[in-house]
């Protein structure tokens, strides 16, 4: 996979020769095989990885996720897709500054950029990491570091011409591999263990004696007490909290109630199974927020939004959007089923903490050869999951480092190989920092980091670009004002929650902000937009994106 | 580009064609909320719908992990039509002398 994927993305080099076929693929990509090299793009180690394991730790309430993620591309196709199209701008700072006759709202545009695709980076990180130490044994931080260089590699030096069919090829792998081991895990395994199914009641039970080695100091909840084995030596953990240090081998005894290394601790199934158990009083409130973001967050992610460029035309941008979202519909319909497969198979990775690898323990339980092809299938869907997505984001990041931050304010004059060296810089800044930050990633779910992603995003770029399509008086103050008030609330918000744990409302607001942020960066947009001249050419810029072709056309011809 | 008589002409197209647009994606907008924050707000409502069980799923799960996906792309493919229509329909209203 990853041979062949390098393979064909070294083929691209030799193919991407100017600058704008470097940075955006030229314009000559169909609508079926952009929608899969964006759908490949799309599919990231959160996708492939995170959501089942988040399912197997929270269940019903983390299955606002797969819907939420396929619903972000009917906003991206309703409000979008093809008035972007028609504008013809490459990136997001392109459009801003396009827009509204504004330098300084490039760099702004950029800098949220920037945070939303690191927050987006680091848990693909992260995802190599658990992965590489799960499969080949070596520490965290290795896989990071090696997937880290890989990925800055291929993109310092393949451009986004290369990669086009490189990631429609990983869309296909990586949806044969979810499919094929669902199936196998569904008919191997079963959907139930001794008669257990995942929504059996009680706490999620060992189907066999286990035997768990801690990677890291963990502290663990016991849900009821149990015995078990610490090195060897027999012991009673009573109900409650126990400390484990890392080195510490633990043999459980089958059918005894798995711990959790998760702070709540193990859920039972009567709240695992619903959306909303009992206690959770801002539930509804959290699941909408998370909605929100998810919904409007996707049309802010860089790496999706500059694919749509290389439609032919409007139409087709719009009709790609619509087989975007058919296909990554398709694709969710599998990896929760490996989160509900998990809380019967492998519940030590409750103890363990890792339940982000659901996906690739589950094929391991397989014995044989059959089992080992599931697992080389499943583990290759995941490099390509986290290899496909962090160089469509590491692109857009070192774009907006060498171009929107660095060539276009202080050197806007410079050749063309200058510029391809400022971007392969600007692609190793941006991977260093991306796998600086996933070294400490380790504690958090690869999918909440996802989440938080998108409502950065849905706070700061998609009022940008929707008041920007939409409304013709939004003025270059506003919209400066409203992404950095929407920004700066809701990236402070997530680092509190990441900071500790907050209870109550204010909770579950810092953890889901988006229900106030996008409002917020919304009406500040608006607000000091009213006061301000809306910028020159807005009129002539709103109809041309709104313009269908042949209309246009024909206005041309007669003028 | 254009000359001025018919740069006269652009805040009326421009009306007209924003009008057009905007209607389309926002009612297709409104099926779209409800049912996406529909999902939830009757989970939340009616919590004995979650212990409901169809073919051995719940119904949260049978609806977050199956059913909403093809809902979701048969309403983007009937926008896509729809918008084709609309903007057929206002070429063929330009192209009219």
């Amino acid at each position: 996979m990853i041979v062949a994927s390098f393979a064909i993305g070294l083929f691209g080099v030799r193919i991407a020769r100017t600058t704008s076929d470097f940075f955006v693929a030229t314009r000559t990509v169909g609508s079926i095989w952009n929608a899969s090299a964006i759908s490949g793009e799309y599919l990231s180690a959160a996708t492939f990885l995170g959501v089942a394991g988040l399912v197997m730790k929270f269940g019903a309430s983390a299955m606002w996720f797969p819907l939420g993620h396929a619903a972000g591309y009917m906003t991206l196709l309703l409000f979008v897709a093809a008035p972007l199209r028609r504008f013809g701008a490459y990136t997001i700072p392109d459009f801003a500054e396009g827009r509204l006759a504004n330098r300084r709202l490039r760099r702004i545009a950029a800098l949220f950029l920037l945070v939303v695709g690191w927050f987006y980076l680091v848990p693909q990180m992260k995802g190599a990491g658990v992965t590489l130490e799960l499969l080949a044994g070596v520490p965290y931080w290795v896989g990071i570091v090696a997937v880290g260089l890989l990925v800055v590699g291929a993109v310092a030096f393949g451009g986004i011409k290369g990669i086009t069919y490189v990631q429609a090829f990983h869309f296909w792998a990586k949806l044969s591999a979810i499919s094929f081991s669902v199936l196998v895990l569904l008919i191997v395994l079963g959907w139930s263990s001794d008669s257990r199914t995942p929504f059996a009641a009680g706490l999620p039970t060992f189907p066999d004696a286990t035997e768990v080695t801690f990677s890291r100091d963990t502290r663990l909840e016991v849900p009821e007490t149990i015995f078990v084995a610490v090195d060897g030596a027999d012991v009673v953990w009573p109900a409650g909290r126990i400390e484990v240090s890392a080195g510490t081998k633990v043999a459980f005894a089958s059918g005894d109630a798995a711990p959790s290394a998760a702070t709540g601790g193990t859920k039972d199934a009567t709240s695992w199974t619903v959306p909303f158990p009992d206690g959770e009083r801002y539930g509804l409130l959290a699941a909408i927020s998370l909605l929100i973001a998810l919904v409007l967050g996707t049309m802010g992610l860089p790496h999706i939004l500059v694919r749509l460029y290389s439609s032919r035309d409007a139409p087709s941008a719009r009709r790609t959007a619509v087989v975007v979202l058919a296909f990554v519909g398709f694709f969710y319909l599998f990896p929760w089923i490996f989160g509900a497969l998990g809380r019967i198979w492998v519940p030590e990775l409750y103890v363990t903490g890792d339940t982000d690898t659901v996906v690739l323990a589950l094929p391991r339980l397989i014995d044989g050869t059959f089992g080992n092809v599931t697992s080389a299938v499943v583990a290759a869907g995941a490099f390509s999951a986290f290899i496909s997505t962090s160089s469509g984001l590491l692109i857009s990041v070192a774009g907006a480092l060498s171009h929107d931050l660095y060539a276009q304010p202080v050197r806007p004059e410079t050749s063309v190989t200058r510029r391809l060296w400022h971007f392969r810089f600007g692609a190793a800044v941006g991977g260093a920092v991306a796998i600086g930050l996933a070294l400490g990633a380790r504690p958090f779910d690869i999918n909440i980091l996802v989440g938080w992603a998108f409502a950065i995003a849905a706070s700061t770029l998609c009022p940008l670009l929707i008041l920007g399509i939409w409304w013709r008086r939004l003025a270059a103050r506003g919209a400066a004002l409203g992404m950095l008030v929407g920004g700066v609330t809701a990236t402070a918000a997530i680092l509190t929650t990441m900071l500790g744990n907050v209870g109550g409302l204010g909770g579950a607001l810092l953890s889901q902000p988006a229900v106030v942020t996008v409002p917020l960066a919304f009406g500040v947009m608006i607000l000091f937009s009213l006061g301000a001249r809306p910028p020159r050419h807005a009129d002539r810029l709103l109809l041309m994106m709104h313009m269908p072709e042949r209309a246009a056309e024909r206005l041309r011809m007669e003028a | 580009m254009r000359d001025d008589r018919n740069t006269a002409l652009d805040p009326i197209y421009l009306r007209t064609v924003l009008r057009v647009n905007l209607t389309t994606s926002l009612s297709y907008f409104g099926l779209f909320i409800l049912l996406i924050f529909g999902g939830p707000v009757i989970f939340w409502v009616y919590p004995w719908l979650a212990t409901t069980y169809l073919w051995a799923l719940p119904l949260p799960w049978l609806f977050l992990g199956f059913a909403g996906f093809p809902i979701l792309a048969l309403m983007g493919w009937r926008y896509v039509l729809a918008v084709e229509e609309d903007e057929a329909e206002f070429s063929d209203l330009v192209d009219a002398p």
